[in-house]
């Protein structure tokens, strides 16, 4: 036991005490926010400017592909867009793939009080949710109403005015992804018909639709709770994403400083000569 | 939203607390009991709410329209129906019909859509030269287009890694691994998001931050 390094012992370290080290990282600046700064990408400043050519009276499909566990992820991004598009008098027509999408409708009109001052069937619809991915999309391209023959409420939608206006791709200005699901909107409505799509996609979808910014299918990208975070600072509304950013990089940087350290012993027996 | 004062709302706040920390209790007890339970009833009321979703859905696009007179319905509900099948030995040559059309009209419909983003535009992307003078531009057209036919060549089974193969499909072997680096370090970044919304709602629960 004498004979023992700081990296024998850092190895033989129950992982429980690192779990716990993420947690009070995590936790400490949720309660005491550190305000570390969030530079922004280009392609989240593409996105909240395309958000900004809007006209009042656009029609704007928003699509809700996240669930309640993602909320922390997307969630301030998109009341981020919604309060943007109704202040630039957008009209908007929100639905959804996934299965809870009517409880983050719920809580997003909880978060944006603006949207109960719209009037809904005129300004504001929400259809609920769908099933099916490029068929249901390449449907709704040609007959929103065949996919959705009411709103989520039941209303019928040929009783809905703003869905008058609004039945196929070719009368929408924008489609915005929210989490997932952007491939069948990318190929049904915007190679397809010429539609504008961006959106937020989580995290993890990062890498995988960096090609399509860099192509031109999408024209901005916001990326995980860090693209959220800098639509805030972009809005100048800081809310919940950008409180979590203290607490994500706070972790990342304890990350790194436990790569290094796991790395360390291997170096230095390599330096030493041995296996 | 305010800190819910009604029985019923403090009650579902606390299971909710109580059920997250039951789920997080795996990685420090593993399998425990207490996870197990949560566990159980995720699930349970996962796919309780999918299958309600999936009914509902269901009887608002084909089944009130076929009531209503539409009876074109009748086919996708045959052709559903005709899925479950599937189950019963004797018949389950009929699922084949469903399963065929389902299948066909989602490669019907993904053809037509795939080429234009995913090959015409990427390889458009990919050899077509940065329009400004930007140090960084140059540098990522580069990196991908050298990336992309390292890469490429990599997987380039019909020759033997020799050659002038050799060094670039150990360079696209070190691409893949940067990307998939990446991938995963977007991944790290999506579960600590994650844990934070978990450990935000557990502070909101117990007051220390407001809801």
């Amino acid at each position: 036991m004498a004979n023992q390094t700081i990296f024998d012992r850092l190895d033989k370290l129950d992982r429980r005490v690192y779990y716990w080290l993420i947690v009070l990282v995590i936790t400490w600046p949720l309660i005491s926010p550190i305000g570390l700064p969030i530079t922004i990408k280009p392609s989240t400043r593409a996105l909240y400017g395309g958000l900004q050519t809007v006209q009042e009276g656009d029609v704007v499909l928003i699509d809700i592909f996240m669930s309640v566990s993602t909320w922390p992820e997307c969630m301030g991004g998109l009341v981020v867009e919604t309060n943007t598009l109704i202040d630039r008098g957008a009209r908007l027509v929100y639905m959804g793939n996934s299965v809870d999408v009517a409880r983050s409708w719920d809580r997003l009109k909880e978060l944006v009080p603006k949207l109960q001052t719209l009037e809904y069937g005129e300004d504001v619809v929400f259809l609920g949710y769908y099933a099916g991915e490029d068929a249901a999309a390449a449907q709704m391209a040609v007959d929103m109403s065949s996919v959705f023959p009411a709103d989520h409420y039941g209303r019928p939608i040929a009783e809905i005015p703003l869905m008058s206006d609004a039945n196929r791709a070719a009368d929408f200005a924008m489609v915005l992804f929210t989490a997932e699901g952007e491939v069948k909107w990318i190929q049904q409505w915007g190679a397809a018909y010429g539609v504008p799509v961006a959106g937020m996609g989580i995290a993890m979808k990062g890498s995988a639709l960096a090609p399509y910014l860099a192509s031109g299918d999408i024209f901005g990208l916001a990326v995980g709770v860090r693209g959220a975070a800098e639509l805030e600072a972009l809005a100048g509304m800081p809310a919940a994403a950008t409180k979590t950013m203290d607490a994500i990089s706070s972790t990342h940087l304890l990350f790194v400083i436990l790569i290094i350290l796991a790395n360390l012993p291997v170096i230095y027996s390599k330096i030493k000569g041995g296996n | 939203m305010a800190y819910p004062t009604e029985i019923w709302g403090l009650l579902g706040l606390w299971v909710g607390a109580v059920l997250t920390v039951a789920i997080y209790s795996y990685m420090l007890y593993k399998e425990n009991p207490l996870y197990r339970l949560a566990e159980h009833i995720y699930i349970g009321i996962a796919f309780a709410i999918t299958a309600i979703v999936a009914v509902q859905n269901t009887n608002r696009i084909a089944i009130t329209p076929l009531l209503k007179g539409q009876y074109m319905f009748i086919i996708p509900i045959l052709l559903g129906l005709g899925m479950y099948t599937v189950f019963v030995e004797k018949y389950r040559w009929i699922s084949r019909y469903s399963i065929a059309t389902l299948v066909g009209v989602m490669l019907g419909v993904v053809t037509s859509g795939t080429l234009v983003p995913n090959l015409i535009n990427q390889i458009n992307s990919t050899i077509t030269a940065p329009s400004g003078s930007s140090t960084m531009d140059w540098l990522n057209f580069l990196y991908v287009g050298i990336g992309t036919i390292c890469a490429l060549s990599y997987f380039l089974f019909t020759r033997e890694h020799t050659g002038v193969l050799a060094p670039t499909a150990r360079l696209g072997r070190l691409i893949i691994m940067v990307g998939l680096g990446v991938m995963f370090g977007n991944t790290v970044l999506f579960r600590m998001s994650m844990l934070s919304g978990r450990i935000e709602y557990l502070l909101q629960v117990l007051k220390i931050l407001p809801m």
